[in-house]
């Protein structure tokens, strides 16, 4: 066998193997996208009623007040978190996000504010470690599959440098899961707080409230749980953008595998041709000469 | 017999819903008790008990810490907003009775809230998962 054809045929199996693997990938992503979108569908029930609760307590006690809910008159640094994943192979999941992350950086600056960085998910930290930038935190291993625990974690230490006035603002950079083909990295403001309006609230006599302790101590305890959930929201999303990412990523990289192994089939069966045909008319010449030697 | 409708909630899942004729939880001030027709109310949960009533029925649940939200109007409802929350046929007793021994030491140890929170936690697994 000729060495183009050996050659050609080497790579053709290397193709399959890599398909292989690529089709493999993209199997587990998809069976990964159902169970992340399951949990975001869980979540929502408690995100729904807190978001309830919030607003009840602000709209019936318009006169309270607390540090998570309000601007500082400065603004010197805001805190951006931002969510990437542990893992590569997933498109332009973490460029997007990146881009995204560093808008809002330039965004701020223009405002005066310097940003602090907080990563999840180790291709965001390699990111900004490559490029010397500070992060103040990170957190990595949980992009695939978060956890309430986690954002618990990360919304405490974000509220905690709010709180000690590390910074003014809490800024969150995450991916937004709209569909399977379609998810959109998004930037947006966690504190001062904005409660996300679930329905109108309709203009009508106030009843008589009752609380337990104090509305004071209510807001005090609810805030920090609100601010949690909205991060573990964000990471749910995100993982679920993550495998979406994953599988279409992977599924183009076994159909240009197809692609290639069609290609290089072509080029395998034009080199067989030509070494049949070469040894053909090395045999035929061959016996001409013999034959031109005898008369 | 009138009823509520009532929802206990977690950040990672809904945990229980129905209809209800009771509920007692333990507040951070203590017990309360609901009823349907309850005024609005919005209550701090602390780390206890949580029994709803269906008729003579009673379905119990630990509830680690959260709110209690009763809102009125066209469709009264009792919300239950948990941190942690797990029905009694759900408890693992083995698991439980180990971090009870864990966190029993450490409150010898540290004496600190956290541990004191987790033996609660464990206790109140116990209880209901016994």
């Amino acid at each position: 066998m000729g060495a183009k054809l050996r050659e050609t045929r080497r790579r053709i199996r290397s193709i399959q193997s890599t398909m292989r693997i690529t089709r493999a990938m993209e199997l587990i992503a998809a069976a990964r996208i159902v169970r992340a979108q399951q949990r975001v569908r869980h979540a929502r029930p408690y995100a729904d009623l807190i978001t309830a609760v919030l607003q009840d307590l602000t709209y019936r006690e318009a006169e309270l007040t607390h540090p998570l809910l309000e601007g500082r008159p400065e603004r010197r640094s805001a805190a951006v978190f931002v969510v990437t994943s542990d893992r590569g192979l997933a498109g332009a999941y973490n460029a997007n996000v990146l881009r995204t992350a560093e808008e809002l950086f330039s965004k701020l600056r223009a405002e005066g504010m310097e940003p602090r960085v907080y990563v999840t998910g180790r291709k965001g930290v390699a990111y900004f470690r490559f490029r010397d930038r500070p992060i103040v935190r990170s957190w990595t291993g949980f992009s695939e599959g978060p956890s309430y625990e986690h954002a618990k974690e990360l919304a405490e230490e974000l509220i905690r440098a709010f709180v000690e006035r590390e910074v003014d603002e809490i800024h969150g950079v995450f991916t937004d899961y709209v569909s399977g083909m379609v998810q959109r990295p998004v930037a947006r403001r966690f504190v001062p707080l904005e409660v996300v309006e679930v329905e109108a609230v309709p203009p009508r006599p106030v009843p008589l409230y009752l609380f337990e302790p104090s509305p004071e101590a209510i807001l005090d305890a609810l805030l920090p749980r609100y601010v949690e959930e909205r991060v573990f929201l964000a990471l749910l999303e995100s993982a679920a953008s993550e495998h979406a990412a994953r599988r279409r990523a992977m599924s183009a990289a076994t159909d240009n595998a197809e692609e290639l192994i069609k290609v290089f089939t072509r080029v395998a069966n034009q080199a067989r041709q030509a070494e049949i045909t070469q040894e053909i008319m090395e045999i035929v010449g061959g016996a001409e000469a013999l034959a031109g030697a005898e008369s | 017999m009138p009823t509520m409708l009532v929802r206990v909630v977690t950040p990672e899942r809904e945990v229980w819903r129905g209809e209800a004729t009771g509920l007692v939880a333990r507040g951070l001030e203590g017990e309360v008790g609901i009823l349907p027709g309850h005024a609005p109310l919005l209550v701090e949960l602390g780390i206890g008990v949580l029994r709803i009533q269906q008729g003579d029925r009673e379905e119990r649940a630990a509830v680690h810490g959260g709110f209690l939200h009763v809102v009125d109007g066209a469709a009264p409802r009792v919300d239950v907003l948990a941190e942690m929350a797990e029905l009694a046929s759900e408890i693992d007793v083995e698991r439980a009775r180990l971090a009870r021994e864990r966190a029993e030491r450490r409150v010898e140890e540290v004496a600190g809230t956290e541990a004191r929170a987790d033996l609660a936690r464990a206790l109140t697994r116990l209880r209901l998962g016994e």
